[in-house]
């Protein structure tokens, strides 16, 4: 009988019920991406033109014959759910997610570094967006109804209606056109140093932080209002504190808990960003790579790159829950 | 000393007063109201590739085109408006296909028993938690609307229609298909908390069949909720409309939209970089008063919502 335990419950009760969701929750998100995988995979294995006829196209000493031979030789004669079992097999069986047929190389291989690129640009632009939503998010509780607080509030509704693709060629213009002190796109050679992949990181982890700082700013405010007009800020005040010291430790500690949900909440938007401003700054990470192989009609590549973005996802607002309960004992975990 | 609260955010009782009392909602709505009539009225003639003229590309801003002409000689002002065309359509009829399911999602699950709810809100957190650009990008890929339409014609559930540039059916399908989830969330709750009032109960004894207890009875009463899930999907789809066409997977050039027209400034971004800035700005002031719209629409129908 959970109720019974009650909200607050003993450390072990709390702890088991935790380890249970999370188990659940683990389990939900496979049952997800194996839906995903087998849907996907259907999708792309009916689209018109396989492999092979991309091979007939292009070698002209290949008869119908022979790519006949080739399809069935490589299975591709049998029903998807055939050729999916195939590939889920070799994927948990040998880790093997296929082979690129426009790189000519194993999908694995592929993607080796495109996952770390496309973390580092995450943990970039949520560093920035954190470090910027909370302090002016705070400053924009208290000075409410100012002009620096209706200033804010326009930014954060302009930081979410922007789109961010034109954020970013915008900020190509500005900061590597007109002010050159930025690269336009691209990355680092490999092996740069610290502040050289600062210098290519800067401008999309700036478009990637924008969106999510509006939103964040927001709800920022909103939830340090509501902090600053409670009476335990009222007592504090009472007791003769320091100002600073009722806004940092009182207002804001509490006012800041409730801001992981939202940061959870914004995970798939994050990595739907990502994608964009991959694409725009050329930056090697798994969106641009997705976006690619999807041109390019690069099926293997495409899957195995959505899948782990999905993943991704799905990791990250499990995280983020779990920080949200750690942070908040009184918090159920969904 | 608390400071006095600006004037639109005064003491109004009704609600459609309050929407108009809302300075930046009614900002929002005129800007709406007078980009989507020139952009209809207007943004008429010329489609596609005709007013090219390759002698005058990359012209730069002038009296005669303001706005300046495009890798083609075309006149960036009228492409803006026949962009808008397609990007406000592609919003409002995304957004309102989205809610139709969304509603009928909701209902559902609130109705049809507790298999089917617990069903429905899994798959309702599921597609939450979804990273949805990536998956419009791969779907989009597949072309669904000609699929869709080729399975339809051969189980005979519609007659052969014309598959052409299926881009546009492509987007909307697709958008409907990820739109509906807060809507479908507001109205499995209404649905739920009314489901035991007096009133319903009334419907149900004088005989009123389920589907008539939710359209007459339970739906209204959650007009304002949906209109707001509505209208801020109305900019969620515009700005994922946009990014799919710039990423070449959405609306299909000649036909212009603010989205394609910055996959074309893109290009030419070192030689005329003036190009990259008016559709994107059009698309922020659009998607900007969707959004002022539906605050205000929030603020008018639950004044009490917003703390600050």
């Amino acid at each position: 009988m959970e109720a019974v335990a009650g909200p607050g419950g003993g450390v072990l009760v709390r702890r088991r019920r935790t380890l249970t969701t999370v188990v659940r929750r683990l389990a939900e998100g496979t049952a997800l991406v194996a839906a995903l995988s087998f849907g996907l995979f259907w999708l792309l294995a009916r689209m018109p033109g396989d492999p092979l006829d991309a091979l007939l196209a292009t070698d002209p000493g290949l008869t119908t014959t022979d790519i006949a031979q080739l399809r069935k030789a490589q299975g591709l004669d049998d029903p998807i759910p055939v050729r999916y079992g195939r590939w889920l097999r070799r994927l948990v069986v040998e880790r093997d997610p296929g082979f690129s047929r426009v790189h000519k190389r194993p999908v694995l291989e592929v993607l080796q570094g495109r996952t770390t690129s496309t973390l580092k640009l995450m943990a970039g632009a949520l560093g920035l967006s954190l470090a910027l939503a909370i302090p002016i998010g705070a400053l924009s509780a208290i000075r409410r109804h100012t002009v620096f607080d209706h200033g804010i509030t326009l930014m954060t509704f302009a930081g979410l209606s922007i789109p961010a693709f034109w954020l970013g060629l915008v900020a190509i213009i500005t900061f590597a056109l007109w002010l050159p002190l930025f690269p336009a796109g691209g990355s680092p050679t490999p092996g740069a140093g610290l502040l050289e992949q600062l210098r290519f990181l800067a401008l999309p982890m700036l478009v990637l932080a924008f969106e999510t700082t509006g939103g964040w700013t927001r709800y920022v405010r909103a939830s340090a209002t509501e902090a600053l007009g409670s009476d335990y800020v009222r007592t504090a005040r009472a007791k003769g504190l320091p100002e600073s010291t009722v806004v940092l430790r009182h207002g804001l500690a509490n006012a800041l808990v409730p801001l992981a949900t939202v940061v959870a909440l914004s995970g798939p938007g994050l990595f739907s960003g990502a994608v964009v401003t991959e694409t725009v700054f050329a930056w090697p990470g798994m969106g641009r790579l997705l976006y690619d192989s999807v041109l390019g009609t690069d099926h293997a590549v495409a899957l195995t790159s959505f899948l782990t973005l999905a993943t991704l996802t799905i990791l990250f607002n499990l995280l983020a829950d779990l920080a949200h309960s750690w942070l908040d004992p009184r918090a159920q975990l969904p | 000393m608390r400071p006095r609260p600006p004037f639109w955010e005064g003491e109004r009782s009704r609600p459609i007063g309050r929407f108009l009392g809302h300075l930046p909602a009614a900002i929002g709505a005129s800007i709406l109201g007078v980009t989507l009539l020139v952009c209809l009225v207007a943004g008429g003639e010329p489609p596609g590739l005709q007013g090219q003229n390759l002698e005058m590309r990359f012209l730069a801003p002038s009296f005669g085109h303001p706005l300046g002409t495009d890798e083609l000689g075309r006149d960036v002002v009228g492409r803006i408006l026949q962009g808008g065309r397609v990007s406000l359509v592609v919003g409002l009829v995304g957004a309102l296909a989205g809610t139709l399911l969304g509603i009928a999602v909701g209902a559902t699950a609130a109705l049809g028993g507790s298999l089917l709810d617990s069903l429905l809100m899994r798959l309702t957190d599921a597609f939450l938690a979804l990273p949805l650009l990536p998956l419009l990008i791969v779907l989009s890929a597949v072309d669904p609307a000609a699929r869709l339409d080729r399975f339809l014609t051969a189980h005979g559930l519609v007659t052969a229609g014309p598959v052409g540039d299926s881009s546009l059916a492509n987007i909307l399908l697709l958008v409907a298909l990820f739109g509906w989830m807060h809507t479908a969330r507001v109205v499995r709750a209404t649905c739920l908390s009314l489901a035991g009032t007096e009133f319903v109960l009334a419907a149900r004894v004088l005989g009123a069949s389920a589907f008539r207890v939710v359209t007459r009875h339970i739906l209204p009463n959650a007009t304002a909720p949906i209109l707001v899930a509505m209208t801020l999907g109305v900019g969620r789809v515009i700005l994922y409309e946009s990014a799919l066409s710039f990423l070449g997977l959405g609306i299909q050039p000649p036909v212009a939209s603010w989205g394609n027209m910055l996959a074309g400034a893109q290009e030419a971004l070192w030689r005329a970089p003036w190009l990259a800035i008016s559709p994107g700005a059009m698309i922020l002031l659009t998607v900007l008063a969707v959004n002022f719209v539906g605050d205000g629409l929030q603020e008018a129908c639950d004044p009490g919502g917003r703390p600050g």
